[in-house]
């Protein structure tokens, strides 16, 4: 993993006790876990920093989960999402998932769930993150070598 | 009538009676004087004869040297000059003296000979008519004798004999002139009689006239008045027949005087049953009680509880049924007699669709509470639950504090699968909805169902061949199949039988509270029928709402058939609960077709509910416990041109077939309170009566109790709910079908 640079994995739920639980979650993991705590924040953080896990609760006063998921595709589409929330009500819930998967593939984790779930979810998508990185290079390497 | 002919009517009276009293007078003042006219010329005959006779003893006395033929010429001689020298009898009549001349009669003297105008012989020949009189005169007789001369005319004879000198004296008297002058007053009499006559229709007609013409116009304004009166009463009778409201007729007694035909479909009691009885025959007994105080109460104090006020209250069918109504009274004075009319309207269909609409916003709005509960919920949850395991990381694993940690994280997370449930029943739409093979489904399932009831309860599978896919959630439905058949074990704690049975259903217009807001067209029905306790209407109602429970606390979470309920709504479809206490409960799910490719078949099936169905003419007894449901028989039935009829209870039904009436067919629910139940009643019409045909009808259809397993083979049976068309043809089909009962 050293061959790479440090992973940035940004929170974001209005909650702060939820924000705690997961970057605890993930407090052993060699990542730089950024917390915000509403979608505007997290927008601003997305701007300044190149994220490659999202954590996003969708249902949040404001702007809202489902913005911020947009604002996160079109700043920077390879950025792995994970939706979670603490349940999908009624109607909205149905359509805000549909959304949020119109803009490209997502990964949802529904509320409440243990912090070892979420750690293997995200160290499961860093590593193929990784993988795919590395084949890359060795496709590039190769390429340059002919 | 109008007044020419009324006057002709009068004068036409008058003159007949006129008639009669001058024709009567004419014809007696007529015989009286023809009598005495007859006694006079008799009299003038006797007497002339008489006078005759002394002439000739006279004269025989007086010349005795003399022959007696020259006494007789002198007699004659004598006779005739005392004639010439008397006047005659009167100018009409002819006075003859004669004399036999061999076989003719000779007229010896004829006095006032021209007097009839005619020329009369001298001699008379002795074989007519005529002569007969003269001949009987000189041999002695006298009399008077009507009789045509020579000429053919009528006159009367008057005859005397002298028999001392062989004559007779003869009066000749024609009839018209007898007659003439009767005639002539008569007319006169008539011709009076007319003038005073007409002279008294003038005097009635100026005197009552006016009060003719008056009772003329006053009798075609009645005319008119009545038509009218009759035209009123027959609009207001239609009016009354006609009303889809119940209209009743009271006195101020309570005493029902009328009784229209809706109240009659209404209560269930013919016009005839109610009329003259009491009002409160109609109410529930704890009105009923109250009923005749309430009336007395208002007639003595004026104070009004009903009267011009109308409100919802309760009324009792004549099965017992206790049933809302709105009641609207009016009180009339009629003629100086109270009397009042009630208007009712059966509010039991509006109830039943209030209750209906208020029970979905209910769970609408129980749906959203638990839903917005569940979602904040699973946020702590996820808190507690993330910090605990978090802690529990950090600890030994054999440590006390670890596994009081781990006890917490377990209670936690049952907490999560409480909220999923929970979130489960408010979840409003399934994303991921496909076709899917519920036959195939409950297949799979019945080894997991089996495992989870107990040893004591049969589980039977009866899935129809050819099931339409249903548009579901697969896993949705797994849950649901397990929750229903959990269920149906704890409704059965001594055993039973467990019934999961699939078909094709056709939801159409027919309003049935089974399907409550479903969409009319194609739905796959599962049912889920045990032969368990059953539970009350009261339960039965709250069956679906999260946390209603009837299970010892701690062994039910109350959310199960909320999860059912919830899934059923996700995927459009419908779910209906029929129970009866110790009979059992069905639970009955109504689940979309998916389309797709199965879409020609579709077509093909919708062509088929359009075709056309085969009513018939044959009576029908209708006996269901349930009134909406007996209602909706009804109406499909009688728009198919059967006629039929409704009985409430087993009891009422034998009622009517022992009042003598015909019914073709029986089509009876099976399981009705009051001693005799569906299978009983059957038994005994068809024991009776083996001509009628039979089709039961039955929420349950998966098993039965108490030994009805084998009553439920001896004849056909229509699973509730139906629509319309399944009605039609299943009662076609029992109609139709040749020895039913061999």
């Amino acid at each position: 993993m050293g061959r790479f640079r440090q992973k940035v994995v940004l929170v974001v739920d209005d909650e702060e006790d939820m924000r705690e639980v997961i970057a605890d979650s993930l407090e052993d993991s060699p990542l730089e876990i950024i917390t915000a705590e509403s979608a505007e924040a997290g927008a601003e953080a997305v701007e300044n920093l190149v994220i490659d896990i999202a954590i996003i609760d969708v249902f949040m006063p404001g702007k809202g989960g489902l913005w911020l998921i947009g604002e996160l595709k079109r700043q920077n589409p390879e950025a792995e999402i994970i939706v979670i929330s603490g349940g999908w009500q009624g109607m909205e819930a149905g359509k805000t998932l549909k959304a949020a998967e119109a803009t490209g593939p997502v990964h949802t984790l529904n509320k409440p769930f243990m912090p070892t779930e979420l750690s293997d979810l995200v160290m499961g998508l860093i590593e193929a993150r990784e993988r795919a990185i590395e084949a890359r290079n060795a496709a590039l390497l190769a390429g340059d070598s002919e | 009538m109008n007044k020419t002919r009324l006057i002709s009517k009068i004068i036409a009276c008058l003159a007949l009676v006129a008639m009669v009293a001058v024709g009567g007078a004419a014809i007696l003042s007529y015989e009286l004087t023809l009598r005495e006219k007859i006694a006079t010329l008799q009299d003038y005959v006797t007497t002339t004869a008489g006078v005759i006779s002394a002439v000739a003893d006279f004269s025989n006395a007086a010349s005795d040297q003399e022959s007696p033929e020259a006494v007789f010429a002198t007699t004659v001689q004598q006779i005739r000059q005392a004639f010439s020298s008397i006047g005659s009898i009167s100018n009409e009549s002819e006075v003859m003296i004669v004399q036999r001349d061999g076989r003719d009669i000779k007229i010896l003297v004829h006095q006032n000979k021209r007097a009839l105008n005619r020329e009369h012989p001298e001699r008379i020949k002795d074989d007519t008519p005529y002569a007969q009189p003269f001949a009987d005169a000189l041999v002695g007789d006298s009399g008077y004798v009507w009789v045509n001369d020579f000429n053919g005319d009528n006159v009367l004879l008057v005859y005397a004999p002298v028999p001392s000198v062989g004559l007779a004296v003869v009066v000749e008297t024609p009839a018209v002139a007898i007659v003439s002058p009767f005639a002539y007053s008569a007319a006169l009499a008539f011709g009076l009689a007319l003038v005073a006559v007409l002279i008294g229709a003038l005097f009635i007609y100026l005197n009552t006239g006016p009060t003719i013409e008056r009772a003329l116009q006053a009798q075609a304004v009645l005319d008119v008045a009545l038509m009218e009166t009759e035209q009123a009463e027959e609009r207001l009778r239609t009016a009354f027949d006609s009303m889809t409201n119940g209209v009743i007729f009271i006195d101020n007694k309570g005493c029902v005087e009328d009784f229209n035909p809706a109240a009659e479909k209404m209560f269930g009691y013919s016009a005839d049953e109610v009329i003259g009885r009491n009002v409160s025959i109609l109410m529930p007994d704890e009105h009923a009680l109250h009923h005749d105080g309430y009336l007395r109460a208002y007639q003595e104090t004026g104070k009004a509880k009903m009267i011009g006020i109308g409100r919802e209250l309760m009324a009792k069918r004549k099965s017992g049924e206790a049933f809302p109504i709105y009641l609207g009274t009016a009180e009339m004075d009629i003629r100086g007699s109270k009397h009042f009319v009630g208007t009712v309207t059966d509010l039991s269909a509006q109830k039943s669709l209030e209750d209906q609409l208020r029970r979905s916003q209910k769970m609408e709005a129980v749906g959203q509470l638990t839903g917005g509960i569940a979602h904040d919920f699973n946020n702590l949850l996820g808190i507690i639950i993330g910090n605990l395991d978090l802690a529990r990381r950090k600890l030994e694993e054999d440590s006390k504090l670890y596994r009081q940690v781990d006890k917490a994280i377990t209670a936690a997370n049952r907490g999560a699968t409480l909220t999923r449930r929970l979130l489960s029943f408010s979840r409003k739409n399934s994303e991921d909805l496909e076709a899917t093979d519920v036959n195939e489904v409950v297949t799979d399932l019945r080894e997991l169902i089996s495992r989870s009831i107990t040893s004591n309860i049969e589980m039977r599978l009866n899935l129809a061949d050819g099931l339409w896919p249903a548009n579901i959630n697969k896993g949705d439905f797994e849950d649901a199949m397990i929750n229903l058949s959990i269920n149906a074990r704890d409704a059965m704690p001594d055993g039973g039988t467990l019934t999961i049975e699939t078909r094709n259903m056709y939801v159409d217009t027919t309003p049935n509270p089974a399907f409550q807001k479903l969409e009319p067209g194609p739905y796959v029905e599962v049912a889920v029928t045990d032969t368990g306790t059953g539970m009350p209407p009261e339960v039965a109602d709250r069956i679906f709402e999260p946390f209603f429970s009837t299970k010892d606390t701690g062994k039910g979470t109350g959310l199960g058939l909320s999860m059912v309920y919830g899934f059923v709504q996700r995927c459009s479809g419908a779910i209906s609960v029929y129970s009866e206490v110790d009979e059992g409960t069905a639970f009955r799910i109504y689940l979309p077709r998916a389309a797709g490719e199965a879409e020609n078949d579709v077509a093909e099936e919708d062509a088929n509910q359009e075709m056309e169905l085969v009513g018939g003419s044959e009576s029908i007894l209708i006996v269901d416990d349930e009134p909406d449901l007996a209602e909706i028989a009804e109406a499909v039935l009688s728009e198919l041109g059967y006629s039929t009829e409704i009985a409430y209870s087993g009891a009422q039904a034998l009622e009517r077939f022992n009042d003598g009436k015909k019914f073709d067919m029986l089509l009876s629910d099976v399981i009705m309170p009051g001693g005799i139940n569906g299978f009983q009643l059957a038994a005994q019409v068809v024991g009776a009566r083996p001509e009628v045909k039979v089709l039961m009808v039955s929420g349950f259809t998966g098993g039965f109790k108490h030994g009805a397993e084998l009553a439920a083979k001896e004849h056909p049976l229509l699973r509730k709910p139906y629509n319309g068309r399944e009605l039609a043809i299943e009662v076609r089909k029992v109609l139709d079908a040749m020895d039913a009962h061999v």
